[in-house]
């Protein structure tokens, strides 16, 4: 997504007072992003819409504290991950140890080189079968991994932008994509995706 | 030099290309003559490009008469919503 600043920032007030222009705008301009961000966090198209459904209720009802100082966009985002992870009812610990990373351990020797190199990538498969795998692949992520992965890489905001929605560090953003990325490799991997050797 | 592991590290991690001059241009380096590491950058690349692909699809489900649907059944949801609702963040 393109970061742009939101026509919602100075009109709070129409909002507040749900004047169906003003809703019809909010609507238009962010539940499609919010659709696609929701479908790549591993919900199905009906469980999405009602998520944003909330995630937009949760907007109405919470603009007092918006202010409109970030964006409507970087607001919205950060609700569609909170109820994402109340949704999913599990707890995260990302900050703790992660098996994915004795796997990448695993991969290199004591002086730091590969002892299992990664896959030669000679063959591409057709979009469909990797759509799937990829899709297959990113149910194996933890919901916050999964949430920096959609952001990051499928909507592709900015590093500062995902920071502010997730809540994150720098630093934290970095370990969590280094274990999303791993992981979704490791299991591309697995499936035989990229391997001609 | 920098070895294989901290290489596959930067790469994973999305920080390569925040580094300064010297470290990128070690990491640089490191790829032109890594063969391993180039390959896992190829599939680091191939991903993102397979998760674009991905997004695509969902776009097109947005854009498609079920997305307007969607919207115009949640336009009526939060007109008919209540000013003040309870739900927080």
């Amino acid at each position: 997504m393109t970061p742009s600043e939101s026509p919602l920032a100075g009109d709070l007030a129409r909002l507040k007072r749900r004047e169906p222009e003003a809703l019809t705008a909010l609507v238009n301009e962010h539940s499609r992003p919010l659709y696609r961000a929701a479908r790549g966090m591993g919900f199905t198209e009906d469980e999405a819409e009602d998520l944003i459904q909330d995630v937009f209720l949760t907007f109405l009802s919470s603009l007092h504290r918006f202010e409109g100082r970030s964006q409507a966009s970087t607001w919205l985002f950060g609700i569609l991950h909170h109820k994402s992870m109340e949704r999913r009812r599990k707890r995260i610990r990302d900050d703790q140890h992660d098996p994915i990373d004795d796997v990448f351990e695993s991969r290199f020797d004591a002086s730091g080189s590969w002892s299992t190199p990664p896959a030669d990538l000679l063959r591409l498969q057709e979009a469909r079968q990797i759509g799937e795998a990829i899709a297959h692949c990113l149910d194996g992520l933890s919901p916050l991994q999964r949430s920096v992965f959609v952001l990051r890489e499928m909507e592709q905001l900015s590093t500062a932008e995902v920071c502010k929605i997730l809540d994150l560090t720098v630093t934290n953003l970095g370990v969590t994509m280094f274990r999303a990325r791993n992981r979704l490799r490791e299991c591309l991997e697995g499936k035989g995706w990229g391997n001609a050797e | 030099m920098m070895t294989c592991k901290q290489a596959a590290a930067l790469l994973h991690s999305g920080e390569a290309q925040t580094l300064g001059l010297w470290r990128r241009l070690h990491l640089q380096f490191h790829l032109a003559m890594c063969g391993p590491c180039a390959r896992l950058r190829r599939q680091l690349e191939q991903m993102r490009h397979a998760a674009l692909r991905l997004r695509g699809t969902f776009a097109g489900e947005a854009s498609s008469a079920h997305g307007a649907a969607m919207a115009t059944r949640i336009l009526e949801k939060l007109r008919n919503a209540p000013p003040n609702g309870e739900s927080t963040p």
